[in-house]
Formats: C-alpha cells, structure tokens, sequence
C-alpha cells in the first residue's frame, strides 16, 4: 500500500495537468479575493438592498439560501470574516479535473494493467487512488484559502477576532474538509466506473454541476404541486458547504458530518464494490 | 524442471459465450511458450487471466506451483497488447514509477535500459517514441523487479521485419541470461519458430495441440509435401476445426 501511494505521488508530480491545475488553483484564489474587492467597491452601498430582495425571491420560489454572515458593504470586509468561504468549494471544480484525469489517464494509457497485474488486491489499488485524491484535494483547498487569506489581509486587513472565534473556524474548516473529501469520494467513483479520462471529466463535471440543480427543480415542483415544502437539498454536499459558511450550530455541524460521512462512504463502497468485480482492459 | 505456470481446465465465458474452454497447459521453467492462434482464438483472454486482469469464470491457475497469485504476480512481468506506458514521462521515469511500485532497487534501471536499447533515450518523452521503442520500454517495465515469468502478449505486433528481429534476440538473452521464463502469443507461428521451445496452438478458445520445437520440425519433414512452410502447417492444423 505504501508502495502504490508512492508512486501515485510520483505519477501526480510528473503529471504537467498537476502543476496547470495547482496554478490555475493560486491563480483563482488571488482572483476570488480581488473580484470580491472589486464587486463592493463598485456597488457596495446598494448591496444590502439587492441582496434583501433577493433573498425575499428565492423564499417565494421555495428556494431556501440564508445570507446571514455576508457583509453588507466595503467597510466590512475582512479576511478573518472571508476566512470560512475561502474553503468553501472554491476548489471543487479543479479539483474534480485533476481527479479524473489522473484516474482516467490510468485507463486512457493501459498502465492499470501494470499495476493490476501486480501483487496488489484490487481494493488496495482503488483506496490507493482514493487516499492521493484527498491528501491532494485537502493540499490544494488548504493552498487556496492560504493565498485567498494572504491577499484579503494585503487588501482589507485580517480584521479583529473574538476569543471563540478560532475554535469555531477550525471546526467549520475540518467539516468543510470532510465535505470536500466526500467529493473526492464521489469523482474517483466516477472514474473508476468511466475508466476513460474524457468520460470521467464529463460525469464529474455533471454531477457538481447539475445534481444541485435537479434537487432544486424537484423542490419547486413540490412545492407548486403538493404544497408542500421538502429541502432534499440540504443534504447535498455543498448546500452543507455553504451552510457550514454562515455560521455553526448544532443542526449543521451534525447534517453535515453525517452528509460528508455518507457521500463518502457510499461513493467508496459503490466503486470498490464495481472494481473488484470488472475485468480490466 | 519446477512448473512455472499451470492452468487447470480454465475457462472463460462473456454472457453465454465461451471464449476460452477447458484449456490445461503447463509451462515448464527456462522454456519459451508459444501460443499462436488467428485473431479473437483467446490469447490475450488467457494471459489476461493469468495476469489477474481478468477473472477465471471456471478452472484454476497455478504460479509457480502455488495458488497464491497474489504472491505469485510479484515475480511476473506483462506486456498485454498496446505497450502500456505513461507519454508524458521518460524512459527513466517510466521505469522509475514501476520501481517505487514494486519496491524494487532503482540501480537497475540503467542496465535493464541499455538491455532493451533504450540507454540513450534522455529526456525524449515516451510519446515520442516509434512503436518499437516503446514495445521495448514496455518490456523494460516488465523487467522491473527481477521476474521469473514473462508473459508478452504479441509483443511483434506492428513491428517491421528489424523491429521484430531486435525483441526476438532480446527475448532469447532474457531467456538465456536471466532465466527468464516466456509465455509469448501470436498468430504467426513463422515468427515464433525461431524463438519458442514449445507450442501451444489455440483456436476458438481451445487448447488444440501441445508440441515440442523437435516434434515441429519433425511433423513439418514427414508432411507428404517436403518443403511445407509453417504457415500452411499452421492452417492444416486449425482447418481441421
Ligand atoms: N470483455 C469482453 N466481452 C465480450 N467478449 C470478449 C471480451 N473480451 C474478449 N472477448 C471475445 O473473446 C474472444 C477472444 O478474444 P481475445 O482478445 O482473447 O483474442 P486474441 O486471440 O487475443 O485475438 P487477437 O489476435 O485479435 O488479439 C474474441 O472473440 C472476443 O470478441
Ligand atoms: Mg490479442
């Protein structure tokens, strides 16, 4: 086992996408932070207005997205109040790219035939994927929201903290992670189950994409239909993400854990459970 | 002679049809097996099967006399089909993926890469490659780790007639050198004959004949027409299916 991560690790370092995606990963962080500037310079005294009305459409729609804990003009900004949101999805996407290509690519180029071939069981080789897939998502999510930090403290200043504030930041962090690796979870199955780098990325990018949406849309069709309001949303992983944002309590720390736990569990099972049992080409 | 590898009535079906029946063969230490059979007779089913690619779906396969494949694969190379490589990396890098995933010491990489002829390759990416570079470096893989049996999958194929002749010596040094066991497939028995110790002929998934490199030579002598090829030797035996 500690062989295969080696040279999981070896092969995620010789790979150029790794360092294009690590770039791009800084890139966008520092860019996050500068747009987030730009967008309250520009409009900062009519944001606490938009942002009212907004939140009074969407609860019309049946649609359930608390704002709380968004600041409401410039002044307000600080990188100790962004702290959370920058580990919050931000890296998701890179993320579900770089998982698919390193696990694809295996299949793209027949090289899992070298390691399948060897004296490994099937369930080492997947949690071996699995376990680079998280060290490197928990890497890349820690590197973001250093360099988002950084740059909001450079912009607006870290800002002042009250005593409970870093105990409650860790365990938002930590829950944001776990959720974070529940993805990680749920592309590796997707590759694992495509074998092909270009199919993997298509059902990944699909899944972040258009699973909250579905949700959504079958909310609002209850709702107009029945009546009745259901939120299967908030057990999707970055419904909990965002909600981990706007502040703790008890409800959300326990959702998400078990969301996170979840989604974690069953992506890992379903696609050990499929690659223990295909035949590799 | 300690059996290397033995399958006993080894089969494999897709749905309901079988593509590999009832095969029982044994391969014996220091030989050089040639399988040959036409396209789609089951070659790359069985090695894909010995390999622990793929799943028996009736029989057993033995490693070195032992059930325990999993013991067993540590001392197996493979090169099934395409050569399996990583385009973006080097001859040495290639090379040295495999070492850190068998463990194995990375000092052999320079001689294992000048056996196959690849000692000067530098930093030319293995996508860059031709063909015959890359189904060496791919034997090269397969040689990581000191193994004691090859199983090449058509290793020739698409190669020209030099390309050919360069891994069939080699193949005859790893045999010769390193005592390096070798189930090879194909489905010229021409391109083998000046290679193999023994024969396995295949067709639809069945185990036809077993035959020694004497016992061809002799058959081919005693046919009716003196100076038939082994090609036609070959298509006499699976005409009769
Ligand atoms: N995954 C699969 N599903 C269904 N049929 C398969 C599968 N893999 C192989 N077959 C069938 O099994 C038969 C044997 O295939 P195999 O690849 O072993 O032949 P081969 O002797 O290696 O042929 P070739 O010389 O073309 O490489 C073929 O008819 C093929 O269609
Ligand atoms: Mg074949």
């Amino acid at each position: 086992m500690k062989h295969l991560l080696k040279s999981d690790f070896y092969k995620l370092r010789k790979a150029r996408y790794f360092w294009v995606c690590l770039v791009l990963n800084l890139v966008l962080a520092a860019g996050t932070v500068f747009l987030l500037d730009f967008t309250y310079k520009m409009n900062g005294d009519t944001l606490a207005a938009q942002m009212e009305e907004q939140q009074h459409n969407m609860e019309e729609t049946g649609v359930n997205i608390s704002m709380d804990g968004i600041p409401a003009s410039y002044e307000e900004l600080s990188a100790s109040n962004q702290l959370i949101s920058f580990f919050t999805g931000n890296t998701t996407l890179i993320i579900a790219v770089l998982i698919s290509l390193f696990v694809g690519s295996e299949f793209n180029y027949g090289t899992m035939k070298n390691i399948a071939s060897k004296n490994y069981s099937r369930n080492k080789i997947y949690l071996s994927k699995l376990i680079a897939g998280v060290v490197t998502a928990i890497c890349f999510t820690l590197l973001f929201a250093l360099t988002a930090t950084l740059t909001a403290a450079a912009l607006w200043g870290f800002g002042d903290v009250s005593s409970g504030f870093w105990g409650e930041a860790f365990a938002s962090i930590g829950l944001e992670l776990l959720l974070c690796s529940a993805y990680v979870s749920v592309f590796v199955m997707f590759s694992m189950l495509v074998r092909q780098n270009g199919g993997s990325l298509a059902a990944n990018i699909c899944f972040l994409e258009f699973i909250s949406l579905a949700v959504m849309l079958g909310e609002v069709i209850i709702k107009k239909v029945l009546d009745k309001t259901v939120t299967l949303s908030n057990y999707l992983i970055d419904t909990n993400m965002n909600a981990i944002m706007s502040g703790l309590d008890k409800t959300i720390v326990i959702r998400s854990l078990c969301v996170g736990i979840v989604f974690f569990a069953a992506a890992t099972l379903i696609g050990m459970h499929d690659f223990c049992r295909r035949d590799i080409r | 002679m300690s059996v290397i590898l033995r399958t006993n009535h080894l089969t494999k079906r897709y749905g309901h049809r079988t593509v590999l029946s009832d095969l029982s063969m044994t391969i014996y230490e220091g030989d050089i097996y040639g399988l040959i059979g036409k396209n789609g007779a089951g070659k790359t089913t069985l090695i894909r099967m010995a390999a622990g690619l793929a799943s028996p779906s009736d029989g057993s396969i033995l490693l070195f006399g032992k059930p325990d494949l999993l013991q067993g694969r540590k001392e197996i190379g493979t090169v099934i089909e395409s050569p399996a490589l990583y385009p973006g990396m080097t001859a040495r890098e290639n090379l040295i993926t495999q070492c850190k995933l068998q463990d194995a010491d990375p000092a052999q990489i320079e001689s294992i890469l000048s056996l196959v002829g690849l000692g000067d390759t530098g930093a030319k990416k293995a996508k860059h490659f031709s063909l015959g570079m890359r189904q060496r470096l791919a034997i090269a893989v397969s040689l990581i780790g000191n193994p004691r049996l090859l199983l090449l999958d058509e290793p020739t194929n698409g190669l020209d007639p030099e390309g050919i002749r360069e891994i069939r010596n080699l193949i005859l040094k790893l045999n010769k050198e390193r005592h390096i066991t070798v189930l090879i497939s194909s489905h010229i028995l021409g391109e083998l004959s000046k290679l193999a110790t023994r024969y396995g002929i295949l067709h639809h998934g069945v185990l036809l004949e077993e035959f020694t490199e004497n016992e061809l030579w002799e058959r081919c002598s005693k046919a009716e027409d003196h100076d038939m090829d082994l090609e036609e030797y070959f298509l006499q035996k699976i005409g009769g299916n």
